[in-house]
């Protein structure tokens, strides 16, 4: 080892020896030096000015006396018993006083009694406690966001100053009208002594956290990964074709030492002078970020091995590179060559991923002999036997933005495009009714929140017509059977129109006068705010109901339930009754004897911290299936909505869709993968090996209870699953593009290191990271960061081997 | 098997058997190159060896062999008992390369402590000894300097130093006094004969022949990767005498005497001699008081020739002031037997002429 050890300390020496390394830590000391003067002041309004806050003074003497003393309001008697015994006397004093109309005597000459200032300054001392806020106390108030993200932080683990924020505003919470909330909490940006005020925001400074944090990965990705990578590529390009330099080499190879191991040793002293570097500047960013911005985020010290191991793969190459050639220009060459290479492959496989995602069926129809399929864009697709491909089935014709909309399938997944209700197969008129829009009319129409709907042909002809609109907000479409066609809308109301009457030739005002008629509240419920975010934006316009009911009829009228998505209502087609996902809950909806339907059961399933959490249910004959957002299924007795079995299929991954028989379950995720749960054996299904796992995008149980499995290239498989045979097929022909994908572009892409995708590990690392593992957080609607180990494994694996190559070729090379 | 020298041990520091090596080029249409071909010969331990050749023989190709640094084509090569280019073997070997390079960013001392390092000793033990080290090859106060401060001369000698560092048991010296000036090379075959006495094997690789000469014991003489000779140095000259059938006794005479008698004397004797060969004599003749002094260059068959030319020349009243036998000296052996090799591989003769032909129990009486 002493050997070894002497070449990676000469590393070091030649290190500290050599310019360029005092070059590379004098301009990262200078980019610190620049960006240190650089800080906030986080201004935090949390004191109480009774002549500021207190509107009307009397009057809150008179509120904390009558509600706190009599413990009639909880929060204000947590406030009021807080107060010392004089303030107490004194303000009861000062109340009776008022009462008495005296209340003018006892002004100060500010225009405030003497007690108020007391009082101020008692509710001053109040907000510093970290024993203020009681969860009894405050049980039923619905404090401010800002408080309810501290509140959910913790108290215990809040700033002091945080502390005061909180309990100032949960004080104008309790008392609401008679304490002024504080002002907002404003973050004000410095360089040295001087104010930039053109950045000074309304943001407190979790938020400010939160977005750094959130950004750095793109940092990470756009800078530190491109010109840092190189900087330290063309620092260390040297190193091994200074080794090979002929009296140089010749000594060192004569030295008892294993060769490989002296090139590995090299190998590891190029790393360490990268590491030092690394260090100083990651870890000065770090103090930087922690001292000046009060952001201390460990991402940025795990850069360091993440950065050094994106680098080492890089040297790896250039080594091998430097062996091969003997020249630093050649190794600084193959390391960019290499990280091209790196980038048009996943540059190549992102825009063909994201192509295949948003063609691929986001429902697959069952419908009689036939099947549908629809797609992220939202298109109905009928299988067209003579073509032996899928034709799209739409009687809309393509506008500019929709050609706009195509393009931007390969540059990213539309997961913003929101499932529109059906299709749904409707036995007795032998048709399929779909909504028929462009993905760009999903999106614009979301102000008026009304779909056409079309009929999909007859038998097993592809024709289609449109027949008319779906009430405003609706989001699931079935077969009622003798109920006609339902309709559920996002406040669970069930809407009903006979098939032929919506299958008869429309007459002349038809479908506006109805339109008007309208006396539901679904259209003034609220939209679903189960999703938060920027990429929900698009599904909370495209909620937002206003009129319309497309000649349908509602035939419930129940409490108003938030029935968030399609896929949250299901019909059993045997019973004819509705279960839906509510707020935690899930409801079962009956008809009656006059086909109306009214909630006959409900109950909350699954652990209520989250009450907006994405839920799928299935309501199949004495079962019910239900799959939260965080990847929990449950399996529920129908008739007793007990859990029959449950469990977590997976923290991580993102639920994608539910389909059910009567005794199997199938779900599938967000990355194409397929699970089927046996409601007979009360478990998972085993060895139902499809080889379709990780291209299984949608599942539809046919009438028979056989499993359609649509996949990723638009193929579409029916199974028999008692038999485990493959009963029918239809796979359009491969184009060139899909070949390209299967058997070149994704081949390629796995086999390949993957140096740009290690800002999905700074995420991953970052605290940001952290909520993912949390079983209240709903992951379809916030999705956690891809997964990160398959670059750094698939990194490690590539270095791995290009050092096996480096030493056998350097152990057999003549020098 | 080569065995062209006397005294040949049975544990010897280097064997080589039919050491071939045929360098490759090209990826695509490989060339090959051959740079060694069947060499055998072996070397003692404790003896001073020279390997001799001009460029291109394949000394350093030898040498990387030997040290592991190429891998052979074919044969058999070891070094102190130990396969050529093993660890093990290495460990007991101080090499001093060729055109040596150390890196810049380096002192004297801390060079060797890195040398040392890599040779296996520790720091502690390198600090122990480098300034005896630095003092033995005169390189005395000079430890901390920046090797961007030493002169090529003083980077040999600090090469030299690195390589006795670990006491090693043979040395491997490549061109070592090259860039080095005329006392510093006295003072380094000094050393070698030093080290030679204290039982280290020293292989030396030079083109410097008269300092091969001065230091060896044996030397081997390549050429375009075949052994031309392997032996002593001083049975060279036989060796080429041999090998080019110009045997006879080469003498310079100084006589005074009458010029006839000289002339008849030694006229008779040589054209007595006639079948030794070619005959060549040259005389060089002065005044001197009446009585001429004469300088007689002359090639005898043998020394009995010699002997009788000497009696009849006393006979005949001739004084003898200086008879000095002439004999061929590494130099002119080394030029000899390489203008021999070409010539004889340009008719394609290669094989008729080199060590196999000639049977080391010729020498050894």
């Amino acid at each position: 080892m002493r050997p070894y050890l002497a070449v990676i300390h000469d590393s070091f020496r030649a290190a500290r020896s050599s310019r360029v390394l005092y070059i590379v830590i004098g301009l990262i000391v200078m980019i610190l030096l620049a960006i240190a003067p650089f800080h906030l002041r986080q201004q935090v309004d949390w004191q109480l000015n009774p002549r500021l806050h207190f509107p009307n003074p009397d009057r809150l003497a008179r509120r904390l006396v009558d509600e706190g003393a009599s413990g009639e309001r909880l929060a204000v008697a947590r406030v009021w018993n807080l107060l010392s015994p004089e303030l107490q006397k004194d303000l009861k004093d000062r109340a009776e006083k008022v009462a008495e109309g005296k209340q003018d005597e006892m002004m100060d000459p500010g225009g405030v009694a003497p007690a108020f200032h007391r009082l101020g300054n008692e509710l001053n001392i109040l907000v510093a406690r970290r024993d203020f806020y009681d969860e009894a106390a405050f049980a039923g108030k619905r404090p401010a966001s800002e408080a309810q993200e501290l509140l959910d932080r913790g108290v215990d683990s809040l700033a002091d100053m945080e502390v005061k924020r909180l309990n100032r505003i949960l004080l104008a919470t309790a008392l609401r009208r008679d304490i002024e909330m504080p002002g907002r909490t404003q973050l004000d940006f410095y360089y040295a002594a001087w104010q930039i005020e053109f950045l000074t925001s309304n943001i407190t400074h979790a938020e400010f956290a939160r977005s750094i944090v959130s950004g750095l990965p793109a940092l990470f990705d756009n800078f530190v990964m491109s010109i840092g990578i190189f900087i330290a590529i063309l620092v260390t390009a040297s190193i091994i074709p200074e080794m090979l330099e002929p009296g140089s080499l010749n000594l060192l190879l004569s030295k008892p030492v294993w060769r490989w191991a002296l090139l590995l040793a090299k190998f590891v002293g190029g790393c360490l002078f990268i590491l030092i570097c690394a260090t100083l500047f990651f870890a000065g960013i770090w103090l930087w970020m922690g001292i000046q911005l009060g952001v201390w985020e460990r991402a940025l010290l795990l850069s360091i091995p993440v950065y050094l191991l994106v680098f080492a793969m890089y040297y790896s190459v250039s080594v091998l590179a430097g062996i091969w050639f003997r020249s630093p220009i050649l190794s600084i060459a193959f390391a960019i060559l290499f990280w091209g290479a790196c980038f048009a492959v996943g540059f190549g496989y992102q825009r063909f991923d994201s192509r295949f995602y948003n063609l691929a069926p986001t429902e697959i129809v069952a419908a009689g002999d036939r099947v549908l399929l629809v797609d992220k864009m939202q298109r109905n697709k009928g299988w067209d036997s003579a073509e032996e491909n899928w034709r799209y089935l739409s009687n809309r014709p393509l506008t500019e933005q929709d050609t706009g909309m195509e393009v931007a399938t390969w540059f990213g997944r539309l997961d913003e495009i929101p499932d529109v209700a059906g299709p749904a197969w409707v036995a007795s008129g032998n048709v399929v009714l779909a909504v028929d829009a462009t993905a760009t009319e999903v999106l614009s129409r979301a102000t008026s929140g009304v779909l056409d709907l079309i009929a999909l042909g007859a038998a097993n002809t592809l024709e289609s017509r449109t027949v008319g609109t779906l009430p405003a907000g609706t989001v699931a479409l079935f077969d009622g059977g003798g109920s006609g066609v339902l309709a559920v809308d996002r406040s669970g109301m069930v809407w009903s129109r006979p098939v032929e009457a919506i299958l008869a030739p429309p007459e002349s005002g038809d479908s506006t006068d109805e339109g008007t008629g309208r006396e539901s509240t679904a259209s003034e419920e609220p939209a679903d705010d189960s999703e938060s975010g920027s990429a929900s934006g698009l599904k909370r316009l495209f909620s937002r109901p206003t009129t319309g009911t497309g000649g349908f009829q509602r035939i419930s009228d129940h409490e108003s339930l938030n029935v968030a998505r399609s896929g949250s209502a299901s019909l059993d087609p045997e019973s004819g009754e509705i279960a839906l996902y509510s707020r935690g809950e899930v409801v079962v909806l009956r008809p009656d004897g006059e086909g109306r339907y009214t909630i006959n059961r409900q109950r909350a399933v699954g652990e209520q911290e989250n009450s907006r959490m994405t839920g799928l249910v299935q309501l199949r004959g004495s079962s019910l299936f239900l799959l939260h957002g965080n990847g929990q299924f449950y399996h529920l007795d129908s008739a007793t909505l007990d859990e029959v079995w449950t469990g977590t299929l997976d923290s991580r991954v993102p639920i994608r869709g539910l389909a059910a028989s009567s005794d199997i379950a199938a779900v599938t995720f967000r990355e194409g993968r397929l699970w089927l749960y046996d409601a007979r054996s009360r478990g998972e299904l085993a060895s139902y090996g499809f080889g379709l796992q990780g291209d299984v995008m949608a599942t539809a149980f046919d009438a028979r209870g056989r499993l359609w499995i649509g996949d990723r290239f638009q193929g579409a498989r029916l199974y028999d699953l008692e038999s485990r045979e493959r009963v029918e097929s239809k796979i359009p022909a491969a184009d060139i593009m899909t070949q390209m994908f299967r058997w070149l572009v994704r081949p390629l892409y796995r086999s390949f290191p993957k140096p740009g995708e290690f800002n999905k590990v700074i995420a991953r690392l970052s605290s940001s990271g952290d909520t993912t593992n949390n079983p209240t957080i709903d992951l379809t609607v916030d999705p956690p960061p891809d997964d990160p180990w398959t670059p750094l494994t698939s990194g490690l694996v590539f270095m791995f081997v290009m050092l096996g190559i480096s030493c056998a070729v350097f152990q057999r090379m003549d020098f | 098997m080569i065995q062209a020298s006397d005294n040949l041990e049975k544990n010897p520091a280097i064997v080589v058997e039919n050491l071939s090596k045929t360098y490759t080029d090209g990826l695509i249409f490989r060339k090959k190159l051959p740079a060694l071909h069947d060499v055998s010969f072996q070397v003692n331990r404790g003896e001073v060896f020279g390997l001799l050749g001009p460029n291109g023989a394949g000394k350093t190709t030898f040498l990387k062999i030997l040290l592991g640094i190429i891998g052979k084509s074919s044969g058999n090569a070891q070094l102190l008992g130990r396969s050529a280019g093993s660890r093990h073997g290495r460990r007991q070997v101080g090499y001093l390369p060729e055109q040596l390079r150390i890196p810049r960013h380096l002192t004297g001392y801390t060079a060797l402590d890195f040398y040392g390092r890599m040779n296996g000793l520790s720091s502690a033990e390198v600090r122990k000894r480098r300034d005896g080290m630095l003092e033995f090859v005169g390189l005395t106060g000079r430890g901390g300097d920046r090797i961007s401060k030493y002169s090529k001369g003083m980077l040999q000698r600090l090469g030299l130093a690195q390589a006795l560092m670990h006491e090693p048991k043979l040395l491997v010296l490549d061109e070592p006094t090259d860039g080095l000036d005329p006392g510093a090379r006295a003072e380094l075959r000094q050393l070698m004969q030093q080290m030679g006495e204290r039982g280290v094997t020293v292989f030396l690789n030079s083109h410097l022949l008269q300092e091969v000469e001065m230091v060896c014991d044996r030397v081997a003489i390549l050429h375009r990767g075949h052994l031309q000779y392997c032996g002593n140095v001083r049975d060279i000259g036989r060796f080429v005498e041999l090998q080019t059938r110009e045997a006879g006794v080469d003498v310079a005479l100084d006589l005074v005497g009458e010029e006839a008698a000289i002339r008849q004397v030694l006229g008779e004797h040589l054209r007595s001699c006639e079948l030794a060969g070619p005959v060549e004599s040259s005389f060089e003749m002065n005044e001197q008081g009446g009585a001429a002094a004469i300088h007689v260059m002359a090639r005898f068959p043998g020394q009995s020739e010699v002997d009788q030319a000497i009696d009849r020349l006393r006979a005949a009243s001739v004084s003898l002031l200086r008879l000095v036998r002439e004999e061929i000296n590494l130099e002119q052996a080394f030029l000899k037997i390489v203008a021999r090799a070409d010539s004889a591989s340009e008719t394609g003769s290669a094989t008729k002429f080199g060590p196999k032909t000639f049977p080391a129990k010729d020498l050894a009486d």
